[in-house]
């Protein structure tokens, strides 16, 4: 379920059964169009609707990483945003977006959905197996 | 007659029956102004109301899979369902597992969980039941529940049409 969805009197009955976040990295660097950062986003809708409906019981989603320049320094802010959300007992971090060139390491995180190598988006079969095999791993 | 009483009739007031000039003013800018907020309104409220004109009675059952081909199985089908909200038109994917009965009625039972709403699937752990990923919920193939959700999983309408099932509204578990 996403963020805004949650009261937070709600948060405390929740908590134990949502342990999975789910944060979205849109990777724009603002030299984007208008309609081509609506062609990103509405990419990254598409991607993120195949893990938040099935999923929705058990993910949070987190407002998105918007910008993201060069890989190092988005490397070291997402990485402390993953050790942030884990720090308030998130089990799980899943970094998820629609670019395929904006995949860099992250050890703080548990798993990266995003397209292949060609560009294509991953299955919903495909993401259903990784995010199963994450939990029970 | 007299040439006297000619001449009496000739100066008598004539009474004609016509409107002052202030009510013509009157009913001419009334009238305008009518016309003017008439104009401007009634579209307003035409348009605020327009839902509630649209005609009903539309079908909301979708062709989802030919009869012969539904077993005792449960299968997944996904359709296709328009729906209307407001002037806000869409359509959304639904997913249904679809099996027949021991008396060999065919039902259909919405995948959504009923404990957090995650999306069951069928037979996953080959205990020939349906089961929650998230947290582990599990379901009779009637969409009985047998652990962690407190509730059977909801039921579509079914109808069955020239050969084909047909899938409407989603209803409360009929067969748990």
């Amino acid at each position: 379920m996403k963020f805004s969805e949650i009261e937070a009197e709600q948060w405390d009955e929740l908590k134990p059964y949502v342990d999975t976040c789910l944060l979205p990295i849109t990777g724009l660097d603002g030299t984007e169009t208008p309609s081509e950062a609506t062609n990103y986003l509405e990419q990254l809708r598409d991607v993120m609707d195949l893990v938040e409906i099935p999923y929705r019981g058990r993910i949070v989603t987190y407002p998105a990483y918007h910008y993201v320049y060069g890989n190092e320094g988005s490397q070291q802010a997402i990485a402390r945003c993953c050790a942030n959300l884990k720090s308030q007992g998130y089990k799980y971090i899943i970094l998820i977006t629609s670019k395929s060139d904006i995949m860099f390491q992250i050890n703080e995180a548990d798993l990266w959905i995003a397209p292949t190598e060609d560009g294509n988006l991953p299955s919903d079969v495909e993401i259903s197996r990784k995010i199963r095999e994450l939990w029970h791993s | 007659m007299s040439n006297h009483e000619h001449q009496d009739s000739k100066h008598q007031p004539v009474q004609r029956k016509e409107m002052s000039r202030r009510q013509f003013l009157s009913y001419t800018l009334g009238g305008t102004t009518a016309f003017m907020v008439g104009g401007t309104v009634l579209p307003m409220v035409r348009f605020a109301v327009d839902p509630l004109l649209a005609k009903g009675g539309e079908s909301t059952l979708v062709k989802v899979i030919e009869e012969s081909k539904v077993t005792a199985e449960p299968q997944e089908v996904k359709f296709k369902v328009r729906q209307v909200d407001g002037w806000y038109k869409s359509e959304t994917e639904k997913v249904a597992w679809i099996s027949r009965d021991a008396s060999g009625a065919i039902f259909a039972l919405s995948p959504v969980c009923k404990h957090l709403g995650c999306t069951v699937f069928w037979n996953t752990h080959g205990r020939n039941e349906y089961d929650c990923p998230c947290h582990d919920a599990r379901y009779s193939r009637d969409g009985k529940n047998i652990t962690v959700a407190n509730l059977p999983l909801d039921e579509y309408v079914v109808e069955i049409q020239d050969g084909f099932v047909y899938l409407g509204g989603i209803i409360a578990n009929t067969r748990a």
